[in-house]
């Protein structure tokens, strides 16, 4: 072989070497399918720690993404009487005449009276606004009101649909518990879930209960800064979760924006990591701190 | 040509396979770090010493008569300096072990003595750091003075004395002498108020309720100043005080004080929350509807009054046990209040409280003798071996005295007057007194102003603390 002919056969071979080289990098940065040769310490690290907490992780850890700001909200201020009317097309149908609205004060129940501001009264409904800006409507079927599955979801899907006020909300999941089943949306602000905001639609078996809570987003806050990567805060949950639940799983991971409703004027709410199991049971890690917000 | 291109090529393409495993092999981090907080170190004012975070409560001078000075005082500050700095020249010195019986001679046969009295005990090693046992913690220091010599007696848990010789440089010992007079009487164990025919009639020219001679231990019945009048202790017409703590001074020369404007302390928020969140980029606020606002990092917040109150919570701390010497605590505690706003003059520590979650420090303000009290006007703190988990400041400075000064009804008549309050609520004709005092009672005005009236406070057994107008003795 001579020289000539050598150096085309290292040529190609190392060209094919550095394409594949180049692959592994492309995988290192996150935008492959598998774990790359520099997470591997990472990556059973957190294989070990969520076999020590006994849960499993059953979806993929979404990649990290760049700088985030808090978001600048404040309550959702509403008229009792406008979301009266529009729940009441939405229920009852337009040509339907609405009823006079009965209001009693310190409605609902006993222990969240405090919190309560009024129960407001119209047909079989009741609509039970609170201070933190919670809202609760509630009521009961009729006789012959369709009781299947489908026409359930049906009507949540209706309200989310048709009523201004819902107009940024987007389903979230669905879940089961003994007394029947949640159908659950939530708010969202350009493309991040906040899932501060929320209407819950609960089919109990001879009641249903709308539970909503909104929040005005005013925008980002000025300053950006990192936020701890996936598996830094699933390291974090870990260390909190103290479950014992046999077969526990985490379903979702996903990042967004939450706050715990406040009576207050203005508030900023930081990204959060949000872990949900296959029990229901929902964790906020805060993306900033790594910190499990309360 | 064509070779040397193909040999360029080949050697860059080995250059580049070993750049690129390099890069794998020990490459970027595994985990993204952050962009880097920005630290910063916040002092609302300069530094103290450890001398400083401990004073005493009362200073008192022993000779032939008693006087008493008091925080705030211009007296009690130049003793104090002078305590200090004779202590801080015993460092070197040895000290002897001696029993209670052995300091009571020593103090029986002293002629004149200056007495250093800590509410807060005084960990030793703040003045004397080669002091062994170095965890006494010492609640009475006294001075005895003999003609050549003189005693420092140390009074902790265990008791230490040094008798030290004078040479030219202890001349300046004199200096513990005061050099003005505030006479002052230590209660006796009982009082006994004259009550006639149970008709509880307001306290006038001291001639319808007063002191009696029955209670007043042999010798101290004829005291300087003491209204006296006969009183039978047996009977029905007759309330018997007991005192819970056999230490209590009250002054016995009149006294003057006037009405006090005071005005918010001005803490700048910004450092403030700088102060709290070492990366204050992830604190995030919250305005809340009563105007207050709030910053938290999901595990501590901070919230700002409208009217300047500062309360502190870091719930996460608090099932950490309280490890911590009591020293550290008080060290570590004073630290903080220095970061978290400042230890402004005048304030001092009067309160350490050791709980489950950590030790509980309490400061107050005092002016020209008297605390600052009621309502919540002072500053708390809790710190255990990890931190501060819970922290209220309310600290409001001295404008100014508002009109003329005007003297203090006599400690008698504020006595015979809270017994009056008492027998309201308790018609016993007995009682156990917990302190009396001269203090400033604060009440807020407006917004960032307050005023403080010169006021008796009086403690008894059972009801809360009794403020009376220090000129019409009304409770406030």
């Amino acid at each position: 072989m001579n020289l000539s002919r050598a150096k085309t056969v290292l040529i190609y071979t190392f060209l094919l070497l550095n394409v594949f080289l180049c692959y592994q990098l492309w995988q290192d940065q996150g935008y492959g399918g598998f774990a790359a040769f520099g997470r591997k310490e990472e990556i059973s690290r957190l294989e070990g720690e969520l076999q020590k907490a006994g849960l499993l992780l059953e979806t993929d850890l979404p990649k990290t993404i760049g700088p985030m700001a808090y978001l600048v909200v404040e309550p959702w201020h509403y008229s009792p009487a406008e979301v009266i009317a529009s729940f009441w097309e939405i229920l009852e149908g337009k040509g339907e005449p609405r009823p006079e609205v009965a209001i009693h004060l310190g409605a609902g129940d006993e222990e969240k009276e405090e919190n309560n501001l009024a129960g407001y009264f119209f047909g079989r409904y009741e609509l039970i606004p609170s201070k933190t800006g919670v809202a609760t409507l509630k009521y009961m079927l009729q006789e012959n009101e369709k009781d299947e599955l489908i026409a359930r979801e049906k009507i949540a899907w209706q309200l989310v649909n048709n009523l201004t006020i819902f107009e940024d909300f987007v389903p979230d999941y669905s879940c089961s518990t003994g007394e029947g089943k949640i159908v659950l949306f939530r708010q969202e602000y350009e493309g991040f879930p906040l899932f501060a905001g929320y209407l819950h639609y609960s089919s109990l078996e001879r009641q249903r209960i709308v539970q909503f809570y909104r929040l005005e987003v005013l925008g980002f806050a000025g300053q950006e800064r990192e936020i701890v990567p996936p598996s830094t805060a699933l390291l974090r949950f870990l260390e909190v979760y103290n479950g014992t639940e046999a077969g526990a799983c985490i379903i979702e991971f996903s990042l967004g924006y939450y706050t715990r409703e406040y009576d207050a004027e203005r508030w900023e709410i930081p990204p959060v990591w949000r872990i949900r199991l296959n029990n229901g049971e929902l964790y906020y890690i805060n993306a900033f701190t790594g910190n499990v917000e309360i | 040509m064509r070779e040397n291109f193909k040999t360029v090529t080949l050697i860059l393409l080995v250059l580049c396979s070993v750049g690129l495993t390099y890069h794998i092999w020990f490459g970027a981090s595994p985990l993204k770090e952050s962009a880097a907080p920005r630290y910063e170190y916040a002092h609302f004012v300069e530094q103290y010493s450890r001398k400083e975070i401990v004073t005493p409560s009362l200073i008192v001078f022993e000779g032939e008569e008693e006087d008493v000075f008091r925080r705030g005082e211009g007296e009690y500050k130049r003793l104090w300096k002078e305590g200090g700095a004779l202590l801080g020249r015993l460092g070197r010195q040895t000290f002897n072990r001696i029993s209670e019986a052995e300091m009571e001679v020593l103090l029986e046969m002293a002629s004149s003595k200056t007495i250093f009295m800590f509410m807060v005990p005084l960990p030793v090693t703040f003045f004397l750091p080669e002091f062994t046992p170095s965890e006494l913690n010492i609640c009475r220091i006294f001075i005895i003075w003999e003609e050549h010599y003189y005693y420092v007696i140390l009074e902790g848990e265990e008791i230490f004395t040094r008798r030290v010789f004078m040479d030219a440089d202890e001349q300046l010992l004199g200096n513990l002498r005061p050099r003005e007079s505030c006479r002052h009487l230590c209660l006796p164990d009982r009082l006994i108020f004259d009550l006639p025919g149970n008709n509880f009639l307001e306290p006038g020219e001291g001639d319808i309720v007063n002191l009696g001679t029955a209670g007043l231990p042999v010798g101290e019945s004829d005291g300087p100043g003491l209204p006296i009048r006969d009183v039978k202790e047996d009977g029905e017409n007759v309330f018997c005080l007991k005192l819970k703590d056999n230490r209590i001074f009250v002054p016995l020369d009149s006294f003057a004080a006037a009405e006090l404007s005071l005005q918010k302390e001005k803490i700048d928020k910004e450092e403030l929350v700088r102060a709290f969140f070492l990366d204050p980029s992830i604190a995030r606020l919250i305005e809340e509807r009563d105007g207050a606002t709030f910053f938290t990092d999901g595990e501590k917040g901070l919230r700002i009054y409208p009217d300047g109150l500062v309360e502190y919570t870091a719930p996460g701390l608090v099932h950490i046990p309280p490890a911590m010497p009591y020293s550290a605590a008080l060290q570590k505690g004073a630290e903080n209040l220095r970061l978290f706003g400042g230890w402004q003059p005048g304030i001092h520590l009067t309160r350490v409280e050791m709980q489950s979650e950590g030790y509980r420090l309490f400061w107050e303000t005092f002016y020209a003798g008297l605390p600052l009290v009621g309502r919540r006007a002072g500053t708390e703190l809790v710190i255990n071996e990890i931190g501060v988990f819970y922290y209220q400041r309310d600290l409001y400075q001295v404008v100014g005295e508002i009109g003329e000064k005007g003297s203090f009804r006599p400690f008698d008549e504020a006595l015979a007057k809270a017994v009056l309050i008492y027998r309201e609520s308790y018609p016993e004709n007995e009682g156990i007194l917990l302190g009396i005092e001269p203090v400033y009672y604060f009440s807020v005005e407006g917004m960032g102003t307050a005023k403080a009236v010169p006021a008796w406070s009086v403690s008894i057994s059972g009801l809360e603390t009794m403020y009376l107008h220090w000129q019409t003795l009304e409770p406030l």
